[in-house]
């Protein structure tokens, strides 16, 4: 008989280890799967056409404006495009700030940005350091964050530049993912403000 | 009492499994597996509208883009020996050159025991966007100096996003196969791939004498940034 209780106890211990595993695994793909459905998927496909249809006419008229233009004001505003990226000055705009009360994992702000990036963010920082391709890199580190060379604590300001409606509603949306995040950490405060002038400070020497 | 005592456990153990059961029964189905047949095929008609139209619009920006490509090159050899150094410099930090250097060549698909007609995005066996960012993520972290997804320029700025079977980098779709041409230190990017260790898709990696990776598209205009100073 305490044999039967034996295996008995095994075989429901068994699936419970089982069920758990099964749901942690669907939801830890769901919280970072983005997009709510296919169709919101399909959205982000007529979107991104959308950006090319955009991205076709603004080199067009590039190349018209190279044109007619004298090669110096062409170069200059070449250069000025290229000092906006390289994160070697101090940038402002409109756009949004979250802040994050405490450490969350690397890979949901890599998601994180992702989101912002798809919304039209123009320029990021975390805890003001720009993100940029010698600092891109993110990594959990003992209860902080490395980004490439840069230790960051909590909390962490998140910085972006961009359309700073179009920004707010791509992550603060019912469902969407703040809301995740949120739902997904206890503890977790987060602020999301939308201001009218962001600066990001050059990357440090 | 003996046998009372086996009834209570029995019965609750009937409880456990009832509500084991319970739980399964009344979790949410997952919508990319059990769409109606109508609904799927509008789906996929939609799909295949997007598709048309972005190979229409990538042939066009494909050859503006070289034109405006060669008159900006004319136009900086133009300017000033400074100048071309500066432009020079910037396109180098911002990742809009080509790089040719010493790297490895890493190239993920599905798990051969799935077709990505039946596709979905909870299963391990597909190669999932968040695989790539992942991936390209540790490769940053390894110093990567320049990456590319299929022949496409990665930059911290360069989304990656799961759309239905396939993936868009950038704004342009993409499937698997999926190639990641790396410049870098080939022992410490190959450390980078260990991230997908865990995945039951197909990685491989090899380490040819020279990886090209091309030049990032022309910048995007950008509307809200300015230098702070001006």
């Amino acid at each position: 008989m305490k044999k039967v209780f034996i295996i008995t106890a095994v075989i429901v211990g068994i699936f419970l280890a089982l069920q758990v595993r099964s749901f942690q695994k669907v939801e830890f793909l769901l919280q970072r799967s983005g997009p709510e459905s296919v169709f919101e998927e399909l959205r982000v496909f007529q979107i991104a056409n959308q950006q090319l249809r955009t991205q076709l006419e603004e080199s067009e008229k590039n190349f018209e404006d190279i044109q007619s233009k004298i090669t110096s004001q062409a170069v200059e505003a070449e250069l000025l495009r290229l000092q906006l990226i390289a994160g070697e000055h101090e940038v402002s705009g409109q756009g949004i700030e979250i802040i994050f009360n405490i450490s969350v994992p690397a890979y949901r702000i890599a998601d994180l940005i992702t989101q912002l990036v798809t919304a039209g963010a123009e320029a990021i920082a975390i805890n003001d350091i720009r993100l940029t391709p010698q600092t891109a890199g993110l990594r959990d580190v003992g209860g902080g964050l490395l980004m490439r060379r840069h230790f960051l604590r909590a909390p962490f300001r998140i910085s972006v530049i961009g359309p700073k409606q179009e920004l707010k509603l791509s992550i603060s949306q019912s469902g969407g993912f703040l809301d995740r995040l949120q739902n997904s950490y206890s503890g977790l405060r987060i602020t999301l403000s939308e201001r009218e002038k962001i600066v990001i400070s050059k990357l440090p020497e | 009492m003996k046998t009372r005592f086996f009834n209570l456990f029995f019965i609750f153990i009937g409880i456990i499994i009832g509500i084991i059961l319970s739980l399964q029964i009344r979790a949410q189905p997952v919508g990319t597996g059990s769409s109606p047949e109508k609904q799927l095929a509008i789906q996929k008609s939609l799909l295949n509208s997007f598709l048309t139209e972005q190979e229409s619009l990538k042939k066009k920006l494909l050859s503006i883009e070289e034109k405006l490509s060669s008159a900006k090159e004319i136009m900086e050899k133009r300017s000033s020996r400074e100048t071309q150094k500066t432009l020079s410099r910037l396109k180098r930090l911002t990742g809009f050159d080509a790089v040719s250097e010493e790297g490895i060549r890493i190239t993920l698909s599905d798990n051969p025991s799935v077709s990505r007609v039946d596709f979905s995005a909870l299963n391990e066996n597909f190669v999932q966007a968040s695989d790539l960012r992942d991936l390209v993520n540790v490769l940053f972290l390894q110093d990567a100096k320049a990456i590319s997804i299929n022949e496409k320029r990665i930059l911290p700025f360069t989304s990656i996003q799961p759309v239905f079977d396939s993936i868009l980098v950038g704004n342009f779709q993409i499937g698997s196969p999926f190639v990641i041409s790396v410049v870098g230190n080939p022992d410490a990017l190959q450390e980078a791939v260990k991230v997908l260790h865990k995945r039951k898709i197909q990685i491989f990696v090899d380490t040819p004498q020279t990886i090209t990776v091309a030049s990032a598209d022309n910048p995007r205009s950008l509307k809200f940034l300015s230098l702070d100073n001006q």
